[in-house]
């Protein structure tokens, strides 16, 4: 797969979701449910927004925080709630 | 000619729409011979869209639709249909209703999103979204083996034994969240996937719009997702 889907996270959203069939269905079979739920995150519009809600954004400096300058400097909305070296997207 | 059809539409008119919609079915054809992972040839597939194009065209309401997307719509849950019914083609077979299945949550998601076109939400965490991705995809992977498993295991198929028994045993688990189900929810889906009913029969009878028992469906796949998930 090339693409956005390439991403490691991606992947490993789909082996996860296919997990619990593993060894109960043949790989083949495996195989083409993954294809079919990529697809999904690709071209249902629910699966592209929980992925670009989902997928996990790394401060490029260490320390640093996206703040919103409208806010009045106020870190964006939810990073308090996040673990460390994760930020909010600006949804 | 100029007769009229049974339904009131002249020949010639039939014709026309025929016509019109032998590309849009050789287009569905290949489109499913994709999804289904080139275990069937698309001009098999052609073949199976003929009778429904030539139905489609006879009993087309202009009033009603424009003949495209009811020609597009009716394809699509033919071709799946009568590919789950191939006799001796069992990985067509169960492709076929698992793909089925997976466009019945499909189809209600975008109901649901046209219905609704900016969400009214509030801003959520990664961790939330995760969440929810991880039931959207868990859902969709449940509706495609209760699409699969609805199939009978024939005796013309080509599976080794071991993969009929864990097959088998996947089966047993799933029926038991099956069980676990509301009463509402494990109607629909016994009656669909072990019964063989048609959706908007099973609708009817239980006294609910198609739409509301899309909404169940999409319910109960959701929870076997969650289910069999923490089964492993």
């Amino acid at each position: 797969m090339m693409g956005p889907l390439a991403d490691p996270w991606i992947q490993a959203q789909l082996d996860a979701a296919v997990a619990p069939y593993r060894g109960r269905l043949p790989a083949s079979e495996i195989e083409w449910m993954r294809e079919r739920l990529e697809e999904a995150l690709v071209t249902e519009r629910r699966g592209r927004d929980l992925v670009r809600g989902a997928r996990p954004r790394f401060v490029e400096k260490s320390g640093e925080v996206e703040t919103d300058r409208s806010s009045g400097g106020q870190s964006a909305t939810g990073s308090a709630n996040k673990p460390p070296g994760r930020r909010s997207g600006t949804r | 000619m100029t007769s009229p059809g049974s339904t009131g539409a002249v020949q010639s008119d039939v014709e026309k729409l025929v016509r019109e919609g032998l590309p849009l079915a050789e287009a569905m054809a290949r489109r499913y011979q994709q999804k289904l992972g080139g275990v069937i040839a698309a001009d098999e597939l052609f073949a199976l869209a003929q009778p429904v194009l030539f139905e489609a065209a006879r009993t087309h309401d202009p009033s009603r639709a424009p003949f495209a997307p009811y020609l597009l719509m009716k394809l699509k849950w033919a071709l799946l249909d009568e590919a789950r019914k191939l006799r001796g083609r069992s990985k067509v077979a169960r492709r076929a209703a698992a793909c089925a299945a997976l466009e019945r949550v499909i189809e209600y998601d975008a109901e649901e999103a046209q219905a609704k076109p900016i969400p009214d939400e509030p801003l959520r965490t990664e961790e939330e979204y995760q969440s929810d991705l991880e039931g959207f995809l868990a859902s969709r992977a449940a509706a495609m083996v209760s699409g699969m498993l609805s199939v009978p295991e024939s005796p013309e198929g080509d599976d080794s034994p071991e993969e009929v028994l864990a097959r088998e045993e996947l089966r047993r688990d799933l029926r038991r969240a099956v069980l676990d189900l509301p009463d509402r929810h494990r109607a629909l889906v016994e009656r669909h996937y072990y019964g063989g009913e048609r959706f908007d029969v099973i609708a009817a009878d239980l006294g609910i719009s198609k739409s509301w028992a899309s909404r169940i469906h999409a319910q109960a796949m959701e929870t076997l997702g969650a289910a069999l998930r923490d089964r492993q």
